[in-house]
């Protein structure tokens, strides 16, 4: 036996592992080989020295961590495996069942939904910009139309409003977030499909029967395809769509509330309707940072009647509050959701209209609503931030101290301690919130710049931001809002508007 | 004729194994005490870094447990842990180098490598003339002597001298056949003692 094949025997020799009947051959080896005698020397040598070296020192916590990260994957993940092989094929069809009823059930008339349904962005040219236009195509439509007693008119207006989505005058994209989409109109729930891509729609409805012009609107992405029963008022409607759209391709953008007419023709008929166009309202210039979305208001105001009113506002603000102090008993959507009375409907007690419209301004065109001068609020408290309860986008009017503790409450509804309520006097200040709505990463941001008043309109202006391309991103929910506290003075805010510009 | 009996022990974890898979998962404890310290100076030994190594030996009992249904116990379990332990350390280092993380293979210099391993701050021995060493200053030789050899002899070296891991754990932790772990250990040691003995020597005279 050579000394190479005692080499692998040396290691555990030296060791002292060896098993007794090897170990008294490598002794008889050694007797014989001083070169094997001097190597194990050696490695008895370096072993001693290498015992001396501390041992890498391990985390006192390691096992518990081991054990809680293996309890926590058996909690889920092996389990959830497990369940999945285990679980019988005929389960698996049940849940195909269930989730089949579940969506059929979904897009039946008659669930409530209103944010089912998107019609695609069909973009729509305005004054030579193409902005995308989003529009809420509410499954509940069928649902609705039933609430409502005409049916024909609706039918009509949702024609209008359909055919005018689906024009697509496009040229090119001014910008992908640029849009107008999502208009719907809402008193405690629905009150209608706003007009978009730049054809202004305005909707007329009383305080607290706006569920028939709601209803109408609302409906349009089923009536669309039911157009073929549109009725005379059908016609009606088309001629203004017609004028509409012209409206919207024209150089000069001036934006009619035409919609609204035919919205609310019948309702005319019989009330004395407050006024029902109104000129475009363009915004000012362009004066903010690039970010700034210019160009682009929307405008919602509320009359003395409605408590709430909702707007689902293009890009960023999809919702807009107006909290009236001392208004009227909130409007009872609910009972006239279940009785539609076309009398109700039409002849509401609060005659006092409401009146949204979505305009589309130039953002270099410099007029001025024929309200005036534009008056500068002076800006009394900002409560700015990224992470609120504020989930939705929404843009909300507060005039009332109660309206200002919800929601207060509401923002800071993601913090265990929120700060005490700031005092308001609100019989000389309001307060303005703005919020984007939950987005999926840090780097959005909102910030109300100012807020002007034009005759009773509040003009709101907010920049947004966006992550900055290529940079890190905190992955990590955020709400980011913006609240502001204006001094308004003593004056009626009876009828008073809100304009989003962005 | 030449018969190979090849005499199966019984393996030690079984019984423990078997509770697992009756649903007494609370016996996977049994596993990770018994095994987490050794995994870890497997993993350690692969990457350098405390961190690293912990993560890492978190990331091998999960693979661990999740894989238990496929350990058909065909071999002991131990030799089964210690494969999948060496290959996902493999697999780690892998990924590390190719972050970059890792170019110099050196634990003194190692950017990612820290004061809870093994000593890696060490002041160059300076006896006087006869002057015995100290254990401190033979340590720190010991140490870079060490730190000096072949990769291949090094990691083999410190598993089995400093984390008293057997010739069996070394050899499934590394993919290398067992006769070869113990030879690469034996030479290993033998150069180790030679680069000291010299360094001592030329020092001391």
């Amino acid at each position: 036996m050579s000394c190479t094949d005692f080499e692998q025997l040396l290691a555990e020799y030296v060791d002292g592992t060896l098993p007794a009947e090897q170990a008294t051959r490598v002794d008889a080896h050694l007797l014989g080989c001083e070169d094997c005698r001097r190597e194990v020397e050696l490695a008895r040598f370096a072993k001693e020295n290498l015992a001396q070296l501390p041992k890498p020192k391990v985390p006192a916590d390691l096992a518990a961590r081991v054990i809680d990260a293996t309890t926590q994957k058996s909690s889920w993940l092996t389990q959830l495996k497990r369940w999945f092989t285990q679980v019988p094929a005929p389960a698996y069809a049940l849940l195909l069942i269930a989730v089949a009823a579940s969506v059929l059930v979904y897009r039946m008339p008659g669930v409530d939904k209103d944010f089912m349904g998107k019609v695609p962005d069909v973009p729509v040219l305005a004054n030579n910009k193409t902005v995308e236009a989003k529009e809420e195509k509410p499954a509940s439509a069928a649902d609705d139309l039933d609430l409502a007693d005409d049916k024909e008119t609706k039918v009509a207006k949702g024609a209008l409003l359909a055919d005018k989505l689906r024009k697509p005058v496009a040229s090119k994209k001014a910008d992908a977030n640029l849009r107008i989409g999502d208009h719907v109109m809402e008193s405690d729930g629905l009150l209608g499909v706003m007009g978009s891509g730049g054809a202004s729609v305005g909707g007329q409805a009383p305080g607290k029967n706006g569920a028939g012009s709601k209803v109408a609107s609302k409906s349009e992405g089923r009536a669309s395809g039911a157009s073929g029963e549109a009725s005379p008022m059908a016609a009606a409607a088309r001629e203004d769509r017609t004028s509409v759209v012209k409206s919207a391709t024209s150089e000069n953008l001036e934006r009619r509330e035409q919609n609204g007419e035919i919205l609310e023709k019948k309702r005319m008929a019989k009330s004395a309707a407050a006024p029902l166009s109104e000129k475009a309202l363009p915004t000012r210039p362009r004066m903010f940072s690039k970010k700034t979305r210019a160009g682009m208001a929307t405008t919602i105001s509320t009359g003395s009647g409605m408590d709430n009113v909702v707007v689902d506002q293009p890009p960023y603000m999809d919702e807009t509050i107006a909290d009236q102090e001392g208004a009227h008993a909130p409007s009872n959507e609910l009972e006239n959701k279940m009785k539609p009375s076309k009398e109700n409907r039409t002849e509401g007690n609060s005659p006092a209209p409401i009146e949204s419209s979505l305009r589309l301004a130039d953002s270099s065109g410099a007029e001025e609503d024929s309200g005036g001068e534009a008056i500068n609020l002076s800006i009394a408290g900002r409560y700015d931030g990224i992470r609120s309860g504020l989930t939705r986008k929404r843009t909300i009017l507060i005039t009332s101290q109660s309206r200002f503790a919800k929601i207060w409450a509401e923002i800071w509804a993601v913090r265990a301690n929120p700060p005490p309520l700031p005092y308001v006097d609100f019989s000389r200040q309001i307060a303005i919130a703005c919020s984007l709505g939950t987005q999926t990463t840090g780097g959005y941001t909102l910030r109300i710049m100012n807020v002007d008043r034009v005759g009773n309109i509040l003009r709101i202006r907010l920049t947004t931001k966006g992550p900055t391309k290529g940079t890190g991103l905190t992955q990590a929910l955020t709400q980011p809002y913006s609240l502001v506290v204006v001094d308004i003075g003593s004056e009626s805010r009876q009828g008073l508007k809100v304009e989003v510009v962005y | 004729m030449e018969f190979v009996l090849t005499l199966r022990l019984p393996d030690p974890d079984a019984e423990v194994i078997e509770q697992i898979r009756t649903g007494q998962k609370e016996a996977f404890e049994n596993i990770v005490v018994r095994y987490n310290r050794r995994i870890y100076a497997v993993a350690y030994r692969y990457v350098k870094n405390s961190e690293e190594a912990a993560d890492i030996t978190q990331e091998i009992f999960i693979r661990v447990w999740e894989k238990l249904d496929s350990f058909r116990g065909e071999s002991k379990f131990s030799t089964w842990l210690y494969q999948l332990a060496g290959n996902h350390c493999k697999n780690r280092l892998k990924a590390l180098k190719r972050r970059r993380w890792f170019q110099n293979e050196s634990l003194s210099s190692h950017p990612l490598d820290d004061n809870s391993g093994p000593v890696r701050q060490y002041e160059c021995p300076n006896p006087g003339p006869g002057e015995l060493l100290s254990t401190e200053n033979l340590k720190a030789l010991v140490r870079r002597n060490l730190d000096e050899l072949p990769q291949e002899q090094r990691m083999v070296l410190m598993m089995r001298d400093i984390d008293d891991l057997d010739y069996d754990e070394i050899s499934e932790a590394t993919g290398l056949a067992l006769g070869t772990v113990k030879s690469r250990i034996h030479r290993g040691r033998i150069e180790l003692a030679k680069r000291i003995k010299r360094e001592m020597a030329g020092e001391s005279i």
